[in-house]
């Protein structure tokens, strides 16, 4: 029941963040979370599957299907 | 004759390079989650939506179409090697075929179940391609009468046979209903349930619906009961993989009984794959000359449900296609892409959008050849696969759900609308209401609602309307008996007991 609440409200903030930090920074974090704190994974795993899962997202939907994702006042 | 050209110039569309390139692709993810427990062809289906946003919508069709097939061809793998179907449609390939692994016998059952598929799944697109040109002539007639007749018939079925319980049934079915509202009045124009917000004029998101009920419900069901998985050990060679002669000898008779039963099983709205599995079962088990075998590991029950479930995928297309009413909760989810492709199912589909129609047809014959290469010889990738474990998965699932609701619209909303219906999802699985109803009802209820609203203004408000012609007339009796069969049942059960007990 704490990992379906937390997934849930994770997402409710990833949905609310994506405006604010952009998509690459927020979908890090969020993927990061779901691994490390829902799932229990160590920290550097989750790290590093959250930046891979995050670059195959960009070049998914921004580069093969040329959609125009949220991005933060940086520009990524 | 002009069934055959048709076909011809389906081919056509579909061994053009991009077509193939996609249909392959579509099989390809259709056997990946097929294979991974925890995620079924609906899912898979409601994903892939946004991503073929942008195709034509033969390409678009053709590449979901295949992942709801292929999908039927990877859950053999996983109810073979670990015990846990793949999706539910597989249930029945895990009471012989992890019997069988467990004997050492993997290989033939893994084939099995991939020769079974093939056959089948081809004999089912050679009836599609036979009898849906036909249905769809005879109903091109059809009125407004006929077709509110014909989608209150689609609900009634749906709802009736989706859960155990007919109440929760038509409780999923009203609630979609409801939800099919929201957004403007298509006949006087005014705004319905859209509580002041500009993003409901249009009526909430079906991406959004579909993805949240089905693809986030399920992750936020399984990440709660994780899934137990114990390999049995094989090794795998190609050879090993073809079923001996004893094997075929045995299978035969439940392959073309499969094949057949679970076609005419996928045509009805309402029962699908996983009804057909468990018919052909049944039946193999009552026809076999040693029922005690069953559950041993003996190879007809691995080659007739695997037969049946994919001989379902391939009927089910046919009332989607000739008369535009989906019988399950993927097949729902396929009418709803192809209405955001603005193509509407139904009998004026093969007239209007034959390429669409034949080119899919086609590419499903091609689809099938493909997915038994990919099963047989590369079994062993697939069986790799099984090693990502489900709580790597999950985050990917998530992730790639909310993006591609976002970038069909590019509208953050839709992944609000996603998010509630994810956790009203996760409650209704959680409650054991049924989630397809609420799907097919989003996806009918514009065009129930119009022709119910036709009819009774051609009929000057005189509901007599649906009685008086013959074909709505009989459909809407299936609908009503459809609808009141078990309360007739419970009430001659009833009846019945007092009288026993004097």
């Amino acid at each position: 029941m704490l990992n379906v609440m937390l997934v849930v409200a994770g997402l409710a903030i990833y949905i609310l963040a994506l405006s604010r930090l952009g998509f690459s920074a927020s979908t890090f974090l969020f993927v990061a979370f779901l691994l490390g704190v829902v799932e229990k994974e160590r920290w550097f795993k989750a790290c590093f599957i959250a930046l891979l899962s995050t670059a195959g997202l960009y070049l998914i939907f921004r580069i093969l299907l040329d959609v125009k994702l949220p991005k933060n006042m940086y520009g990524f | 004759m002009e069934i055959l050209q048709h076909l011809i110039s389906g081919f056509e569309i579909a061994l053009s390079l991009k077509n193939l390139i996609f249909c392959l692709m579509g099989v390809t993810l259709g056997t990946l989650i097929g294979v991974l427990p925890g995620i079924g062809p609906v899912t898979g289906v409601a994903i892939l939506i946004p991503v073929t946003f942008g195709m034509n919508a033969t390409t678009a069709i053709i590449t979901m179409a295949g992942v709801y097939y292929g999908a039927m061809y990877g859950g053999s793998t996983t109810s073979i090697l670990i015990n846990v179907p793949g999706e539910s449609s597989s249930v029945m390939t895990t009471l012989d075929g992890y019997q069988m692994a467990l004997k050492g016998r993997a290989g033939p059952a893994l084939g099995m179940a991939a020769i079974a598929s093939f056959i089948a799944g081809t004999f089912s697109i050679l009836m599609l391609s036979w009898i849906a040109p036909v249905l769809a002539d005879f109903a091109v007639a059809f009125g407004p009468p006929e077709y509110f007749a014909l989608t209150f018939m689609g609900l009634t079925l749906v709802t009736g046979l989706a859960g155990d319980s007919l109440i929760k049934g038509l409780m999923s079915g009203v609630f979609g209903l409801l939800l099919a509202c929201v957004g403007v009045d298509a006949i006087s124009g005014s705004p319905r349930f859209i509580f002041g917000s500009i993003f409901l004029l249009d009526g909430l998101g079906f991406i959004g619906v579909a993805v949240g009920l089905f693809a986030l419900a399920e992750v936020l069901v399984n990440i709660e009961e994780p899934l137990k998985q114990v390999f049995v050990k094989t090794r795998l060679s190609i050879k090993s993989l073809f079923p001996n002669r004893t094997d075929w000898k045995n299978s035969s008779g439940a392959l073309w009984r499969g094949s057949v039963l679970g076609f005419f099983v996928g045509v009805l709205p309402g029962a699908g794959a996983t009804v057909a599995s468990f018919l052909s079962y049944a039946a193999e088990k009552k026809l076999s000359r040693q029922p005690e075998k069953f559950g041993t590991g003996v190879i007809e029950g691995v080659a007739g449900p695997e037969g049946a479930n994919n001989a379902a995928a391939g009927g089910a297309m046919v009332p989607l296609l000739t008369l535009g009413i989906p019988g399950s909760g993927t097949t729902a989810v396929l009418m709803g892409a192809l209405l955001i492709h603005g193509i509407r199912p139904g009998p004026l589909l093969f007239q209007e959008h034959p390429e669409v129609v034949w080119g899919l047809i086609a590419s499903m014959y091609i689809g099938n050849v493909l997915l038994l290469i990919l099963n047989l010889p590369l079994v062993g990738l697939w069986v790799s696969f099984l090693k990502v474990p489900y709580r790597i998965l999950m985050p990917l699932i998530v992730t790639i759900s909310a993006v591609g609701v976002f970038a069909t619209d590019n509208n953050i909303f839709d992944m609000w609308i996603m998010l509630g219906a994810g956790a009203v999802g996760y409650l209704m699985r959680k409650l054991e209401f049924p989630a397809a109803p609420v799907v097919l009802a989003l996806v009918l209820g514009p065009m129930v609602e119009r022709s119910l609203r036709q009819s009774l203004t051609l009929s000057h408000g005189d509901i007599a309307i649906f009685f008086n012609r013959p074909i709505s007339a009989a459909l809407m009796a299936l609908a009503l008996l459809s609808l009141f069969a078990p309360l007739v049942r419970k009430f001659w059960r009833s009846r019945r007991r007092p009288k026993m007990q004097k």
